[in-house]
């Protein structure tokens, strides 16, 4: 009789549904970036020993009133364990994102329930949030210094029960949240909410992986330079970045485009 | 043993000096250092020759100023005269264990400068020695303890040898002066302990931070208006301190 493999592995969520929707097909400029950041992500898994799962259905299937971003917390867990897989952490990460070849396993730096980024890339969009759902959230004083991105986490078995009591809110809470998404306030989808609940219900959030594991708005802090006075035109973001993220850009369209120029320039080190 | 010092540079020189509004600074810290049994020395007269040092130097002196001026010391913080504490900030002394020198990354903001100023003095200046660009910190907000007076000895030293080859690299390629010096004797000499952003938040306007609702003061406990904020640095210093007051 064969024996179980008891050996626990480290799973790579990613979460890349092309919905069908117009409206969302509209927003993300298609969704042919997908297929880039996918080639990135499995060469590093395969090498870093972590399984690769690929998100691409969601529970409910109508992604226009059940966004992914949403989605993908409530069916994290529930995909990953009818699947089998025997898991220690799980890392949920964005499929706007392409990953160094170099990118060291970041799970080994992930701490306590869940690890993520602060992010301060913009106070003003932050706070117009975090205000926007003040009321919603009967006068909570949220502390800003602890706001995160819900664009990539590693988090293991504990925070399962927070992922399900995030479901039950928003189910419980729907119309509410969103009328507050949709029209009045429009700043994110779950990430105010995933943020406010993180607070009143204190869960403590390491922050502290190394930050070149998360560049975001490459443009606007001018990663896309170069060192034009050392003659090195290696742009800095390829450098120093582990993990980029295509986000902030002007024009829909502008992330594949990028993605692709990227993956074009740096495809040979992924064997 | 001695009070907790904070530590400003505060020489006006030129025109330019005159109107930065720097009273705002030393007023907001006065007040911090008043509510945290602290006590600011401010340096207002030049040591050198401007032409030989600029007064951004003056930093790697403060344990000679204290010691030449008879006063026993503790810990010590640094700032820019261009920062406004918040007063209400937690004692930021007591984030520091003995022998760490505490300071924030200057990877908040333009990482082109920043990368540049590391690649360039790498290059130029230190024989190739490089670390983390996400340890590059802002020379803006500082703290010390005793264990880092020989560091900055060396420092004074490094720069009277090297002086010429220094003043070369910030005239020619204008990523820095005693930053990023400091950043590589902190690493070859110290251990570096990185603080938050909120204890040292540059470059504001890029994080869309400041406005009239003085949103930044929410987000953080210093306010350093460097990297050009608009319409002036002394303006937001004015308003921030008047505001602050006011709460």
């Amino acid at each position: 009789m064969k024996e179980a493999d008891t050996t626990l592995v480290n799973v790579l969520f990613w979460v890349g549904i092309k919905s069908k929707e117009p409206y969302l097909i509209e927003k993300h400029g298609g969704f042919k970036y997908l297929d880039v950041s996918r080639k990135s992500w499995e060469w590093w898994c395969k090498k870093n020993d972590v399984i690769f799962f690929p998100y691409e259905e969601s529970g409910e299937l109508n992604t226009n009133d059940h966004k992914p971003t949403w989605q993908r917390w409530f069916d994290v867990f529930d995909q990953v364990e009818a699947a089998g897989i025997n898991y220690n952490k799980i890392a949920v990460i964005d499929g706007s994102t392409l990953v160094h070849w170099d990118c060291p396993n970041f799970f080994d730096q992930a701490k306590g329930q869940v690890s993520a980024f602060r992010s301060i890339e913009n106070f003003r969009w932050i706070s117009q949030g975090v205000d926007g759902y003040k009321n919603f959230f009967n006068g909570f004083e949220f502390d800003l210094k602890k706001y995160i991105s819900c664009g990539f986490q590693v988090f293991g078995k504990e925070h399962k029960q927070f992922l399900i009591e995030l479901k039950q809110f928003y189910f419980d809470n729907y119309d509410d949240i969103m009328l507050l998404q949709n029209d009045k306030v429009k700043r994110g989808t779950d990430q105010p909410v995933y943020n406010y609940l993180l607070q009143i219900k204190d869960i403590d959030v390491y922050t502290d992986m190394a930050p070149s594991l998360m560049l975001t708005h490459l443009n606007r802090f001018d990663w896309f330079s170069h060192n034009w006075q050392l003659g090195d035109k290696t742009p800095f973001f390829i450098k120093y970045g582990h993990i980029w993220f295509y986000s902030g850009f002007p024009n829909r369209g502008d992330r594949y485009n990028l993605m692709q120029q990227t993956w074009d320039l740096i495809k040979e080190n992924y064997g | 043993m001695g009070k907790n010092i904070v530590y400003m540079v505060n020489i006006v020189h030129d025109e330019r000096s005159i109107s930065q509004k720097y009273e705002w600074s030393v007023e907001s810290w006065k007040n911090w250092c008043k509510k945290n049994n602290a006590e600011l020395f401010i340096l207002d007269q030049m040591l050198y020759d401007i032409e030989y040092m600029a007064p951004q130097w003056y930093k790697t002196f403060i344990f000679d100023l204290l010691e030449a001026n008879e006063i026993d010391y503790n810990k010590i913080l640094y700032v820019d005269s261009d920062t406004i504490v918040h007063p209400n900030m937690p004692n930021i002394f007591e984030l520091q264990s003995d022998g760490e020198f505490c300071a924030v990354s200057n990877r908040f903001g333009s990482v082109d400068w920043v990368l540049r100023s590391l690649e360039n003095y790498s290059k130029h200046v230190f024989e190739g020695y490089t670390f983390p660009y996400y340890e590059y910190f802002n020379s803006g907000v500082m703290l010390f303890d005793k264990s880092h007076k020989p560091m900055l000895k060396n420092m004074q030293e490094f720069y009277h040898t090297n002086r010429d080859l220094l003043v070369q690299i910030q005239t020619k390629l204008g990523v820095g002066k005693d930053q990023p010096v400091f950043n590589f004797f902190v690493q070859k000499e110290s251990s570096l302990k990185l603080l938050p952003y909120e204890y040292n938040m540059q470059d504001l306007m890029r994080f869309e931070a400041i406005g009239p609702d003085m949103l930044h003061t929410r987000c953080g406990w210093i306010y350093h208006f460097n990297c050009g904020v608009k319409p002036s640095p002394g303006y937001w210093m004015e308003q921030t301190y008047k505001y602050l007051e006011q709460q």
